[in-house]
């Protein structure tokens, strides 16, 4: 799989930027993606040393339609700590 | 910040303003924080989100914007300070470089009166009067307005009136058309023809029709007319003569003024009418020649800024005024063919004027120690300080006091009993005596209207001519 298949998007929340300052940064992940698939495409394309990665599945949530429930699509989030001193520029602004 | 001015002119100066970058980044900062309470950020609750972040989503122009409106605004204000200026107005701010900051500030300044040696001027006027003659060409006036039109079978001369079909046409195109309309042989309403038009018309009867080629004067009214020869066609209808009536009693009770029934009362009634509007005129006039010879002396300087408020408020008056006559301003404007600048040009002089007096008179009340008089409603009393300081200058300069020309002496009544005929509704003249004078300034809230002048000269129907746009 391609780095850009398993990256789908920087995730630039108030929580995100708190734990910028531990040197972690949070993606949505491509839901067959593993933390190895996740590490290796973020030292590629941000050019930084991965030291830890942490996945999860994000339930999708229930949705009304009228009558009809339905649930939004899982997800995987994953949580990736650098080595200390570098940074990631999308977070960053 | 380093603030360096650039020369005076028109009464107002540049500021060139360089700002430190520490500064506007900080400005900027705090413009970040107040922009996120605005906008919502994905991912942020309001307020949250931080600069960097703010500054990818909105922009840096946006930013900058918001920043500048802040920080624009406290350095106008430290930059005039530094400057040591007194300006008259908030300036104008406008940014030059963005990196680093350079803003260029225009300051109105004060306005600044020299009111001269205003207590040696002088200025003559005669006392206003009303001589028999006077009232003798108002009775005949009326008697001219009242007269009857009989139609006759004799050619038609001067001062009567006709029925008159008329074509004219230039180079075979139709310039002009008269469509069966009743026009008074005089003068005044040919003006407009070219000479010896209206000697064609004349002696003309009832049913004949002429035609005939006149050249128009190198200096016609109408451009595209200037010199060229016209052929007109001219049918008349028929002729109308003037029967006037008998100067008696009976003529002057028919005019239905509440009061008259004998010509001699008449002739009172006139008097007293004719000296209230002469004395108000004079007043105008002597304090007109007054304001006029002082401001003469004087050295007003002033922002151009200051005409261009006070010709916004002019022009929104007019509009109210014509919306109140059942009009619009729009409407005017399109009937008289003007553009709202060619029209905002046309009132400049006025306004201008007024401005340049009102500094004058605050100059001088204020050289003066010019007061309100005792008790005038605050709202008022701007006003009537200056009125005050007008009175007293009218009467330093021409010798006249304020209450000048006197009321009574002229018309043998006063001021009360003639307040009580207006009230009756028996003149004709509503206007209140004190408003003769509009100032500027925003105390007023409102402003007298100017007179139409009901004039009661007898009035002609004009030859309507419809030309045609060349």
């Amino acid at each position: 799989m391609h780095i850009y298949e398993v990256l789908r998007r920087p995730i630039i929340t108030e929580k995100g930027t708190l734990m910028a300052e531990n040197n972690q940064y949070a993606f949505e992940v491509a839901m067959d993606a593993n933390k190895v698939m996740v590490k290796e495409a973020v030292e590629k394309r941000f050019g930084v040393n991965v030291l830890r990665v942490n996945v999860m599945r994000m339930p999708g949530k229930t949705r009304r339609f009228g009558r009809r429930v339905s649930t939004t699509p899982s997800w995987k989030k994953a949580i990736v700590t650098l080595a200390p001193g570098q940074t990631i520029e999308v977070f960053e602004g | 910040m380093n603030v360096t001015q650039q020369g005076i002119e028109d009464h107002q100066t540049i500021l060139q303003i360089e700002v430190e970058p520490e500064r506007v980044q900080r400005a900027m900062q705090q413009a970040a924080r107040k922009l996120s309470q605005r906008y919502r950020i994905p991912g942020f609750r309001p307020g949250k989100a931080p600069y960097n972040i703010v500054l990818q989503m909105l922009g840096k122009d946006q930013v900058f914007d918001a920043a500048l409106d802040d920080l624009g605004g406290q350095v106008y204000k430290e930059a005039v300070e530094q400057a040591a200026l007194d300006p008259f107005a908030p300036g104008r701010i406008e940014v030059v470089t963005r990196e680093p900051l350079t803003i260029k500030a225009l300051v109105p300044l004060k306005p600044d009166v020299d009111p001269g040696d205003y207590k040696n001027v002088r200025v003559v006027i005669d006392d206003p009067e009303v001589t028999e003659d006077d009232v003798e060409e108002i009775v005949e006036n009326l008697q001219a307005e009242q007269a009857t039109w009989t139609p006759v079978e004799r050619p038609a001369q001067l001062e009567d009136r006709v029925t008159m079909h008329a074509n004219g046409t230039v180079d075979g195109e139709q310039m002009f058309h008269v469509h069966d309309e009743e026009v008074w042989l005089v003068e005044d309403n040919f003006k407009e023809f070219p000479a010896g038009f209206l000697d064609e018309v004349v002696g003309m009867s009832s049913g004949d029709s002429r035609e005939f080629d006149l050249t128009y004067p190198e200096d016609a009214e109408h451009e595209a007319l200037r010199g060229k020869t016209a052929h007109f066609e001219v049918e008349i209808r028929d002729v109308k003569e003037r029967e006037l009536s008998e100067l008696d009693d009976e003529f002057a009770a028919g005019l239905g003024l509440g009061g008259v029934s004998t010509l001699d009362e008449l002739r009172e009634r006139i008097r007293i009418n004719e000296g209230v509007r002469r004395a108000r005129d004079a007043r105008d006039q002597l304090e007109d020649k007054v304001l006029t010879a002082v401001a003469e002396q004087a050295v007003i300087k002033y922002p151009p800024i200051m005409v261009a408020a006070e010709l916004e408020d002019e022009m929104e008056r007019q509009a109210e005024t014509m919306q109140r006559m059942g009009f619009t301003l729009e409407n005017y404007l399109r009937f008289t063919n003007m553009t709202p600048d060619q029209f905002r040009a046309q009132l400049a002089p006025t306004v201008e004027r007024r401005i340049q007096r009102s500094l004058l008179m605050d100059a001088i009340a204020k050289r003066e120690e010019v007061e309100a008089p005792e008790g005038t409603p605050e709202e008022q009393a701007a006003n009537a300080r200056l009125r005050t300081a007008l009175n007293w200058l009218v009467e330093t300069v021409s010798g006249k006091p304020a209450d000048w020309p006197n009321i009574t002496a002229l018309t043998g009544l006063s001021e009360d009993e003639i307040q009580a005929m207006a009230d009756e509704g028996e003149m004709e003249d509503e206007e209140e005596w004190e408003d003769t004078e509009e100032w500027e300034g925003e105390e007023e809230g409102e402003e007298g209207e100017e007179g139409e002048d009901g004039d009661d000269a007898p009035t002609a129907p004009s030859a309507t001519t419809e030309f045609k746009e060349a």
